[in-house]
């Protein structure tokens, strides 16, 4: 177990070695904590009109008040808390499927494989948003409903990904080694083919979460959210008709998604640079490459070159694999 | 040695029962094992008809140029070729026929009874588990109920028994953070943690530095003989096989061209083809002029050449004559006691009697 520990704090450790790391880390932490926390930050039910309506922003109301006399930074946190059931319930369930389809489709190959890449094929050209607005109009809008639609159209992506890594590590001699000593194709898979192919999951998921979190407020804001859950998108909505007087109601709700979004995708990025080459022998506490660390002095213009050819030729564009 | 600890009993009894068979019966008997690829391109003939004998203890040496067959024939042994191999013949191990066994029980054999060590260590090792952890997974594979301090115990004497210095620290390193030399003995330990029967070496020196060969080999045959396992050892590499073989089998195209005892192979080879190989390599013992070499490049196994395979390259072929037609069949020269599939075995061997050596050209 030490040794998981101490791969992990290596991991954070060269995360928090790139500025696109550290930038990541520090826009989604501080609202997935909030977020995650909701109960304990803003307890009470934040829909409670219980405050004088359209006050700015002051000691005693952190993001002000609404036209309804309700405190917006409970909403925002109570938001937060729907955004983030949501983003990990559907990551969890993806994973899974997903892992476990493109492990079987990769590994087995043939008839198995055909099938199952067909039936990706077929959910890939569903698109999730128009599928929930459809479900949400015969099923009325659930927060379950919700999340179960989306991990049903988002693990193909992950299962593609799994597939094409398992289809490269199996052929490696390692494989054949385990399978030389005796050891059986589930054993195989699991013990040496896929360690090797987490790196590239780790990749996709905050892209994949970005991407819930988008959705989840889009549905919201057209009105097709939860009825029952407080959602991000639901109070952009709701703050459109007071955009030009009062800021606040629009503002605050969407720093805090589009920090949201945009430190999932860099943290992405950041994942990538950082598990940039999991299979070239190098150890989990190898030294991360020079040439992503913080630029500094002489080292700025490399550094950039280095990011240009990157951008050319990465290993693992896997944001052009999420739509 | 350290008198065997309790945990080497624990791991070492099941195979030792049935190791010590009686010398006449064969470990390991090959028979007229063929296996063909079909490709996009045609079907690959890799191997055609080999058959061989593996005896308890001894070493066998299959010689032959790259794509001669050898590796194919040692994976066919394991079960280990890809999904598009067709595979006919036998392959008997110890009464059974490994070839028509289903998968569960070819899985016991793997890794048990039968081992395989890989050419290249830094590739046959997982690079995201420890040294100590793959080499007790070899061993948890078959015996679940070993504990965690028999397991450890013995994957560090393993490690001390195969020369890596300071075992218990080397078991929590990582493949990558061992030379070359050391990770082979690493797999070494790896194929050799349930004492098998039958090791399988697929040139377990090539990958390496000259001057660890000879170490990395030493401890092969060091663990080897301390197992009893015998070994087919596979190589290019002459100076190899003369080292440590005790028979070996020398491969073209597929096919088996001549097969004996070490000495005698190589002292009176009976085929062209082995003639030319020994010609080619560079020896201390004998004041040489230049080195021979084999004209031509060898055939691709998508279009093996008819008759015997080695005729385009042969000095000694006769042509027109059977060396084009006739597919000759391996067997026992009456000058050298040794079989040789050569249609003029009998005449090679009195053209050339005390030596290797074919007239230096050039």
């Amino acid at each position: 177990m030490t040794s998981r520990s101490r791969s992990g704090t290596a991991f954070l450790r060269r995360l928090l070695g790139r500025p696109a790391g550290v930038v990541a880390l520090v826009l989604v932490v501080p609202p997935a904590l909030a977020g995650l926390l909701a109960g304990r930050i803003a307890p009470g039910n934040p829909k409670a009109q219980a405050y004088p309506t359209f006050r700015p922003p002051s000691r005693e109301f952190l993001m002000g008040t609404d036209n309804e006399g309700r405190a917006l930074f409970a909403m925002v946190v109570h938001g937060l808390a729907t955004s983030m059931v949501t983003v990990v319930s559907v990551i969890v369930i993806a994973a899974v499927i997903g892992v476990a389809v493109g492990a079987l489709s990769g590994y087995r190959g043939g008839v198995v494989d055909g099938v199952l890449m067909r039936l990706v094929d077929m959910l890939e050209a569903v698109p999730a948003f128009f599928l929930a607005i459809v479900a949400f109009a015969v099923l009325g809008s659930d927060q379950n409903t919700l999340i179960v639609l989306l991990a049903a159209t988002s693990w193909t992506a992950l299962a593609r990904i799994v597939r094409a890594q398992v289809l490269s590590v199996k052929r490696r001699e390692f494989v054949q080694a385990a399978r030389s000593l005796g050891s059986s194709g589930v054993r195989t898979v699991i013990r040496h083919i896929l360690p090797n192919v987490t790196p590239a999951v780790i990749v996709v998921l905050p892209l994949l979460a970005s991407r819930v979190v988008l959705i989840e407020a889009g549905l919201a804001f057209l009105g097709l959210g939860d009825p029952n859950r407080l959602s991000l998108g639901y109070l952009i909505a709701n703050a459109q008709p007071h955009l030009q007087y009062y800021w606040w109601m629009s503002v605050f709700p969407g720093l805090v998604l589009t920090s949201l979004v945009l430190g999932f995708n860099l943290l992405g990025d950041a994942f990538n640079d950082v598990l940039d080459r999991p299979s070239e022998g190098q150890a989990p506490e190898g030294r991360a490459p020079a040439r992503r660390a913080w630029p500094g002095g002489a080292g700025r213009q490399r550094v950039v070159a280095a990011a240009a050819a990157g951008a050319a030729a990465g290993p693992l564009d896997v944001a052009a694999v999420l739509d | 040695m350290s008198p065997p600890s309790s945990t080497d009993r624990v791991v070492a009894t099941t195979s030792s029962a049935s190791r010590s068979g009686t010398a006449a019966e064969p470990v390991l008997a090959v028979r007229n094992l063929r296996v063909r690829f079909r490709t996009a391109r045609g079907v690959v003939h890799a191997t055609e008809g080999v058959s061989y004998d593996l005896f308890g203890g001894e070493v066998l040496g299959v010689v032959g140029e790259s794509g001669s067959g050898k590796t194919v024939s040692a994976m066919a042994v394991l079960g280990l070729l890809p999904a598009n191999a067709e595979v006919t013949g036998q392959i008997h191990f110890r009464g059974r026929d490994l070839l028509g066994l289903p998968p569960a029980e070819l899985r016991a054999v793997r890794g048990q009874r039968i081992a395989m060590v890989f050419q290249d260590a830094l590739a046959a090792l997982n690079p995201l588990h420890r040294v100590g952890s793959q080499i007790a997974e070899a061993i948890t594979t078959h015996h679940r109920d070993v504990t965690r301090r028999q397991l450890r115990d013995r994957t560090v004497q393993l490690l001390g028994d195969v020369g890596i210095p300071n075992p218990s620290a080397a078991a929590r390193r990582y493949p990558h953070e061992f030379s070359g030399g050391m990770r082979q003995r690493v797999v070494i330990a790896m194929a050799l943690a349930n004492d098998p029967e039958v090791i399988i070496a697929d040139e377990p020196t090539t990958a390496l530095d000259v001057t660890t060969q000879a170490q990395v080999l030493d401890v092969l045959e060091r663990m080897r003989e301390r197992t009893g396992s015998a070994m087919v050892l596979i190589t290019h590499n002459l100076g190899v096989v003369t080292g440590v073989a005790d028979r070996v089998l020398v491969m073209y195209a597929g096919k088996v061209m001549e097969s004996g005892g070490i000495g005698a192979v190589f002292t009176k080879p009976a085929h062209p083809y082995t003639i030319g190989l020994l010609g080619s390599m560079p020896r201390l013992d004998q004041d040489g002029g230049r080195l021979t070499r084999i004209a031509g490049q060898p055939p691709s196994l998508l279009d093996v050449p008819p008759g015997c395979a080695f005729h385009p390259r042969c000095p000694h072929a006769q042509l027109p004559g059977p060396c084009a037609t006739d597919v000759p069949e391996l067997r026992t020269a009456s000058a050298t006691g040794h079989r040789s599939a050569c249609h003029f075995a009998d005449d090679l061997t009195r053209v050339s009697p005390s030596g290797p050596s074919l007239e230096p050209r050039g």
